[in-house]
């Protein structure tokens, strides 16, 4: 298995470095730059700016040094400890932002991938739990009402959109009944409605792809086996029936994971959830160069190893694969 | 094995996550009381530092203002205050300015605000190699623009002198009547030089931040909201009546509206348009407005055909119903405007002379509309090319200008909505043909407005060039006030016939806020002030 993880982490490589090559140059062909403003800047100070930013070095050479500055150039993870400084950990140096002068990326990142990886855990949670026992409830229960029921539910979670919903539960949650604060995130309770919102959508997903797997799991021949020796119903469906029927929710998470990370620029504006997703699609409209690479390099990161671990987790869940 | 052990610890933690949300929500059903007087306004942009020398944004001063003052700052009537500086006079030729400091001035460490500091201040903004975006507000200043760009190295020879630890002398390059306009905008706030040396780019964060304002910065949560607490150590602390301010960010009008409501912030930036009638009608005396010195406008690529005509451009000027705009399509309380100068919001700080004839009639535009379209060949808009409109935003807008167009003039055009800085970018390299465009000018001067449309201007998007308005133009330079005005006045009608862009309206600022803050100064240049603002019970 090890050698399962060695060879998939080197295979990341290339890939990483082809994301960030796209990326690079990619949004220096975007027309307009980071100081592109209504009001054009002195000329004398533009100058000043490219120069101190390196704007005026060929592309070729400005890819070269950030590449450079990119690599992990030392192993010290126990850094981690004191706060998420990549650059004193690895090395990795994702340099000052454009916007933000007296911020480096790396700071920036250390300040709100916490915030954002929260958020996504407590979504995940929400998720989970709501989408699990709706799938098996709905697959145990096939074609009752409430098999409709849960049905129906996973339906109108996916057909209302976060941008929809949040909104209304903070109408009814924090305006009228004024349970919550309808924005911010200072206090656990602020949590409640920006979680609910995202792990909401998510949990439709993962009803739906429940109840499938869990329908065909029991119709196996196995599933019979166990009942004729004698075990409980419980027992059958949560020992014996569960393992298999959630192959496809374990699939269908890795993605999910990567989306709740990167997909949160919604439920961040809506209650101003001061998260990495808003910096990720601000620096876009800000021409922030530095800071849309590191989000993209972060993001990118995620996303393999996220898929590798669905990959592992798939492998333990399923007898009929293995490493190799 | 494996996964019965996954699957318990995934129900036990989403038991565990609902039974504490259960918990905490029974704890809390009452909202929570407002901690007074403390205030909260919303910040629709995230600084980008709180340097007054380096931050751009109205945004960023908006922070900075309460934290540090410059030598003057002025009253929303355009009147000058007194700030850093007690008095002031200058010589009649309006080029040298003597600026009176207060004795009693401390920065917030407690030491005395000197004219000493001023002077380290602009250097630091004009020193070769500086980041300051807005530097070119201290070019009045003689030899200043030299000094930046490397031509002059000895910064004696600038025009500022100490004369004493509290009176500054200004010798500028030309008579500047507007000079305090430019001595009230950001980058004329100090900073404190010991500070900045000290802490380089980390001067601005809170465990570091000395001012000379009203506030301290306390916190700065990037993203989330900025704290502010009073400085005791302030000249006027009796007149700071608020003993904390929350900046609290927010992206859009529809999150600040719902927080508005729920009672999470008090002044908020704008409503929604949608809502406008729906407070002006339920809770009149929380909705406020206030018009803008930002001018929208269409500007014509006066390098293309067929607006290399100046008939042709004047004519789709003067067919425009801006009267029809602002009421039936941008429904935001926008003031209509034909002129490239805010005449009516300036007016109060500048010379009565200094103003243009009350606005014609459409009905006339429309018949002078057509026929400038016949002299140049396009009668009924026969044989007028397509053409593009351009924009980052307002579509409804650019429909109803396209709808005045093919129903007046017979002519057609096409709209384009792009990203902001694709716009901006294809304005600038005269990639377009008609562009809707944002001008909001840093100081309240007629000048800074009508340079823009100086043929070797950064800022000319019609990228336009007549000889005489240019002569004007570097004429006024040298001119004190009225001869000035005069020849300003005579420029802006020489350039609205021939129309290198179509001024439209000003923009308007619509906010929430309750009765019971009093003192609330809302500035046509987004300057604030938080002196004598207060919360009743």
């Amino acid at each position: 298995m090890l050698r399962f993880i060695a060879r998939r982490l080197l295979e990341a490589i290339p890939v990483m470095l082809i994301i960030i090559t796209g990326t690079f140059f990619m949004q220096r062909f975007v027309p307009g730059g980071p100081f592109t403003a209504e009001k054009a800047v002195t000329p004398e100070v533009l100058r000043n700016l490219q120069a101190y930013y390196h704007l005026n070095d060929p592309l070729w050479k400005q890819y070269v040094d950030y590449v450079s500055d990119l690599c992990p150039k030392k192993f010290h993870p126990m850094e981690l400890t004191h706060g998420l400084d990549l650059k004193a950990a690895f090395g990795i140096d994702f340099r000052p932002s454009f916007k933000y002068p007296n911020r480096t990326v790396n700071e920036i990142i250390a300040d709100k991938l916490p915030v954002s990886l929260e958020l996504g855990a407590w979504s995940l949670l929400v998720a989970l739990g709501i989408g699990l026992p709706l799938g098996i409830l709905a697959a145990v229960k096939r074609n009752s009402w409430i098999d409709y029921l849960c049905s129906s539910l996973a339906m109108s979670g996916i057909g209302v959109p976060t941008f929809v919903l949040g909104p209304l539960l903070v109408l009814f949650f924090a305006i009228y009944l004024g349970w919550f604060n309808a924005s911010g995130w200072y206090t656990p309770i602020d949590r409640v409605l920006p979680c609910f919102t995202l792990g909401n959508f998510y949990a439709a997903y993962i009803a739906r792809l429940t109840r499938g797997g869990m329908i065909e799991v029991l119709n196996q021949d196995y599933i019979r086996t166990a009942r004729a020796k004698g075990a409980s119903e419980f027992r059958v469906i949560m020992k014996h029936a569960l393992r298999g029927g959630l192959l496809p929710v374990v699939s269908f998470l890795g993605p999910a994971i990567a989306g709740i990370l990167t997909g949160s620029f919604v439920i961040e504006t809506i209650f101003q959830i001061p998260g990495l997703g808003r910096e990720f699609v601000n620096s876009a409209f800000n021409r922030d160069y530095t800071m849309v690479l590191g989000t993209v390099i972060l993001y990118a990161g995620f996303i393999v190893i996220f898929n590798l671990m669905v990959d592992v987790a798939q492998v333990w869940l399923n007898p009929k694969l293995k490493f190799d | 094995m494996h996964t019965l052990a996954l699957v318990r610890h995934l129900y036990k933690g989403a038991l565990t996550l609902g039974l504490i949300i259960l918990a905490v929500s029974c704890s809390r059903t009452t909202p929570r009381q407002d901690l007074k007087p403390s205030l909260r306004i919303s910040q629709r942009n995230e600084p980008a530092d709180l340097d007054p020398g380096t931050s751009s944004l109205p945004d960023d001063f908006f922070i900075i203002r309460a934290l540090s003052e410059g030598l003057v700052t002025i009253s929303p009537q355009g009147a000058p205050h007194a700030a850093a500086a007690i008095t002031w006079t200058h010589s009649k030729d309006e080029k040298i300015w003597t600026f009176h400091l207060r004795p009693n001035a401390k920065w917030s460490n407690g030491e005395p605000v000197t004219a000493f500091d001023f002077i380290e201040s602009y250097k630091r903004v004009l020193t070769p190699g500086s980041l300051a975006l807005k530097a070119e507000l201290l070019f009045p200043v003689k030899n200043a623009r030299k000094f930046l760009n490397g031509e002059l190295t000895d910064f004696s020879a600038l025009g500022f002198t100490a004369l004493d630890p509290l009176t500054l002398v200004i010798t500028l390059e030309n008579p500047t009547p507007e000079f305090l306009m430019y001595v009230c905008s950001g980058v004329w706030i100090p900073i404190n030089p010991r500070t900045v040396k000290q802490w380089g780019k980390d001067w601005t964060k809170p465990e570091h931040f000395i001012g000379n304002g009203p506030y301290l910065l306390k916190q700065w949560m990037p993203n989330q909201k900025i704290v502010l607490q009073q400085n005791p150590l302030y000249h006027d602390a009796d007149k700071v009546l608020i003993s904390t301010i929350e900046f609290i960010r927010f992206d859009d009008a529809e999150s600040e509206e719902r927080a508005y409501r729920s009672g999470g912030v008090d002044i908020t930036m704008s409503v929604p348009v949608s809502k406008i009638p729906v407070y002006a009608k339920d809770r009149p005396t929380e909705i406020h407005r206030s018009i803008l010195a930002e001018t929208r406008y269409i500007t014509f690529n006066t390098k293309k055909y067929p607006l290399n005509d100046p008939r042709v451009r004047l004519a789709l000027s003067l067919a425009l119903d801006r009267d029809k705009l602002v009421t039936d399509v941008l429904k935001g309380g926008q003031q209509p405007i034909e002129t490239l100068i805010p005449h009516a919001l300036w007016s109060a700080a500048q010379s009565s002379s200094f103003a243009l004839p009350a606005r014609t009639r459409r009905e006339h535009n429309l018949i002078r509309a057509k026929q400038l379209m016949r002299d140049a060949g396009f009668p009924d808009g026969k044989n007028f090319p397509s053409i593009e409109l351009s924009s980052w935003t307002n579509i409804t807008l650019l429909e109803a200008i396209q709808d005045t167009f093919k129903k007046d003039l017979g002519i057609d055009i096409t709209l384009n909505i792009q990203e902001a800085r694709v716009h901006l970018a294809s304005l600038q390299n005269g990639n377009y043909t008609l562009g809707l465009i944002n001008s909001i000018p840093d100081v309240a001067d007629p000048l800074a407005i009508l340079e823009n449309f100086t043929t070797e201007s950064p800022n000319n998007y019609p990228h336009f060039s007549d000889p005489l308005f240019d002569q004007a133009i570097t004429r006024a330079r040298t001119l004190t006030k009225n001869k000035r005005y005069d020849l300003l006045k005579d420029a802006e009608t020489r350039l609205l016939e021939l129309a290198p862009v179509a001024p439209l309206y000003l923009n308007s600022q619509n906010w929430l806020m309750p009765a019971r803050i009093k003192g609330w100064a809302a500035d046509p240049l987004w300057r604030r002030s938080y002196l004598n603002l207060e919360i009743k019970p």
